[in-house]
This record gives structure tokens, C-alpha cells and sequence, in this order.
């Protein structure tokens, strides 16, 4: 699979680092198109693993608070780490994650950052 | 188990609707058939609160046919499918047979990144012959026909040889796999990329489908464009339902779902739309007499 190993592997990595990391020439249409079809992805997949932290923490949610909580999840999805994890092996891993971070992750967020400009 | 009926439209079941479903089968007026993601039902043995969810839908398949409609299997990864999720849904099949299992012509990132969402692939003969690999390797563990869904795009790979359709065309006759094909995503794709919905759905051999899904999109305004985005959280949109009569014109009927997983409305409004399909789908059933 010699392009799609590398084409795959490029969107892959757009997705992971932000809007800077597109090559809008893999694809049809206009560059800014590119991007905003690019965000719409990351969104999705931001917002599934959210989803399933919010749902599997729901009482720390609950303790924490929506914001604080937030704040967590946003900074463990975006770990290499949780980044190899399917939803399944997610929530899993955030527990291991709440046990050992010093909270030192709170990453930013390129995609997000970058839809707020 | 029995095959979805192709004369009744199902739903996709969420756990919130269990007990009105459940209640509207034993009654008599609920829907022909459910669909399920098995991914929220793995690991049902070790999780007591999934194996609860689980028992209940054995329940149902005792009453009516079940779908197994998968989103994790990322066929179109270019270092090959996500073989722990293929263990985890051939022991959900053993443990409750479906009438039919699916996933999608897409990828979800590789070994190194699972991302959850439905990426698209080049249409190449590369990918063809990959793609092709991928589910023979399925069908093989699985003992049963895959079901491939057409995906909603909102990006088209510059290297794509081929129209999605054509890519489809000849994964069917490689593999022997099914199409599910969803109406909305047609709509969102044609939406998004160009061409028009008519003469895609013009493209398909009726023969090649299993089933056909249905649900709603919604429009996102942004500096680059409007883009309809395929987001399941209300109710099936006109041109999917012009779409869905101009296919079952061709077609005849087949076995339909309605999807709606974000915003879920209450049962009465879910069942309403498959009551709205259900009619579609009897008059397409009808005999046609010619005018004379």
C-alpha cells in the first residue's frame, strides 16, 4: 500500500497537529475548503472521546464540574498515548492517566485553538 | 435468526428507548427489525453494566431480527483492519447471533492512532485490492456476508481514480459483500464534493443492496462554504426521503433503518419516522398497473 501508507498516514498527522499540517493538494477543492473539512473531522473525533469519558466518569464529572472536567479530558485525549486508543481502551486508560498526571498536560489544543481565531 | 424484513423499517436502537421498544414489540406495533453498534456491547463480560445492555438485546432477539452495524473495524487502514476489534465482535456474534453485521467504506486512523470517526479512502485500485483483503478477512472469521456502508465525505482525494459507486461496483464482485446504502450520506456527500444525488443513486444495481439507511444531516455555514454535515440528530431530511422514493422506484423495497444518535429524540418521534419509511416502503411494494 505505498500511497495510501503515506497519503493515510499524512491526514492522519494533519488531524493530530492542526490546521498548519494540512497539504490541501491531496485533496479536491479549494485550500480553505481543505481545512474547514479537515476541522470538521477533528471535531468529530474530539467530541466521540468526550463523549465516552463523560459517560464512563460521570461522577467526577459531576464532582469536578463540567468546565474542570473538560479541561481533563481535553488534556488526556490529545496524549499520544490516548491517541492510540480505540473508545473502548479509552476510558480504561484515562483512569491510569487521572492516577499518575500531575496535570502538567493541559495541552493546547490546536484544532480547537485555532477554530476560535 | 431471520433476515430483516424488507417490507418493515427498523431503527437504530439506543439504551434510552429500551423499555419503550421492547414494550411497542411485545405489543405488537414496534419496529420490523433493530440495529445496534457492537462496540457499546464489548467486553460485556467483564463490565457488568454492558452485559445487562447485552442481555437485553438478546432479549429482543428473541422477538424480532437484530443488525450488528459496526464502526470499528477500519477496513481501509493501510497497515489492515483493527484485528482486537474483529476478536471482540466475532465473540459478540457467538454470544448473540445477528441477522446481519456492517461496517463502513472508510478508515479510523491506524495501529498507531485510532481516531473515531469514518475517514474517507482513495477510490484506486490499490485500495481496491486492499479494501477487497480486508474483508475477506472479516467474512472469513465472521463465517457470514459483510454489509459495506458508502460514507458521508466531506473531502475528496485528489488521486481517486474512480466515482465511489464504481469503487463499490467492484468490491461487491471481489468480495461478495453487500451494500448498505445510506441515502443521507449520498445527500452529504453530493452536498459537499459536487455531482448530483440522482445520478448517483442511478449508479447502484439494486441487486448489490442489503439495506438502505436513512437519517438526518444539517447544514454548517463557515468563510469556506456551507457543508452539510452527517451528524444523526434529527429527523430525515426531505431530499433524503426524495431520495429514498427514487431508489425504492428502482429497487422495490428493501430493509431500511432510521438512524438518529446525537440529540436522541423521544421513541414516539424515532418510531414515527420509521412509520413514515414503513409507508414508502408499501407502496413500493404495491403492483404497478399500467394506465390504460
Amino acid at each position: 500500500m505505498p500511497i495510501a501508507d503515506k497519503t493515510q498516514a499524512r491526514m492522519i498527522h494533519a488531524i493530530n497537529e492542526g490546521p498548519g499540517s494540512v497539504d490541501p493538494g491531496l485533496f479536491e477543492g479549494p485550500p480553505e475548503r481543505v481545512i474547514e473539512a479537515f476541522r470538521i473531522h477533528a471535531t468529530t473525533i474530539h467530541r466521540a472521546r468526550l463523549r465516552v469519558l463523560e459517560h464512563a466518569f460521570s461522577e467526577l464529572r459531576r464532582a469536578m464540574g463540567d468546565a474542570a472536567f473538560r479541561k481533563l479530558c481535553d488534556a488526556y485525549v490529545e496524549t499520544p498515548k490516548a491517541r492510540k486508543l480505540d473508545l473502548n481502551g479509552l476510558a480504561a486508560g484515562f483512569a491510569t492517566f487521572l492516577r499518575e498526571s500531575d496535570f502538567k498536560a493541559l495541552a493546547t489544543l490546536a484544532w480547537e485553538k485555532s477554530s476560535q481565531v | 435468526m431471520h433476515c430483516p424484513p424488507s417490507n418493515r423499517a427498523g431503527i437504530s436502537l439506543k439504551a434510552q428507548h429500551f423499555d419503550d421498544c421492547l414494550l411497542a414489540v411485545q405489543r405488537g406495533d414496534g419496529p420490523g427489525w433493530i440495529e445496534v453498534h457492537p462496540q457499546n456491547y464489548f467486553g460485556s463480560g467483564e463490565n457488568a453494566s454492558r452485559g445487562a445492555a447485552l442481555d437485553r438485546i438478546r432479549h429482543f432477539g428473541e422477538h424480532i431480527p437484530i443488525s450488528f452495524h459496526s464502526v470499528g473495524l477500519s477496513l481501509g487502514s493501510p497497515d489492515g483492519l483493527n484485528r482486537a476489534d474483529l476478536d471482540r465482535l466475532a465473540r459478540l456474534c457467538a454470544l448473540c447471533p445477528p441477522a446481519a453485521v456492517s461496517d463502513h467504506l472508510s478508515f479510523s486512523g491506524d495501529a498507531h492512532n485510532r481516531l473515531p470517526d469514518l475517514l474517507p479512502i482513495a477510490y484506486t485500485a490499490e485500495m481496491l485490492d486492499h479494501f477487497a483483503t480486508q474483508i475477506d478477512i472479516v467474512q472469513d472469521r465472521l463465517g457470514r456476508q459483510l454489509w459495506i456502508e458508502n460514507p458521508a465525505r466531506y473531502l475528496g482525494w485528489h488521486h481517486s481514480e474512480m466515482h465511489e459507486a464504481e469503487f463499490l461496483a467492484r468490491l461487491i464482485q471481489q468480495t461478495g459483500c453487500g451494500l448498505l446504502l445510506d441515502i443521507n450520506n449520498i445527500i452529504v456527500t453530493i452536498g459537499n464534493l459536487g455531482g448530483t444525488w440522482g445520478d448517483w443513486i442511478d449508479r447502484i444495481d439494486p441487486d448489490w443492496v442489503a439495506e438502505v439507511h436513512l437519517s438526518g444531516h444539517a447544514t454548517q455555514y463557515t468563510s469556506a462554504g456551507t457543508f452539510l454535515i452527517d451528524d444523526h440528530a434529527s429527523t430525515v431530511g426531505a431530499s433524503v426521503w426524495d431520495g429514498f422514493a427514487r431508489f425504492l422506484a428502482q429497487a422495490g423495497p428493501k430493509p431500511t433503518i432510521i438512524e438518529w444518535d446525537n440529540d436522541v429524540p423521544e421513541y414516539a418521534v424515532l418510531i414515527a419516522e420509521a412509520q413514515k419509511a414503513d409507508r414508502l416502503l408499501t407502496l413500493a411494494a404495491a403492483p404497478r398497473h399500467a394506465d390504460s
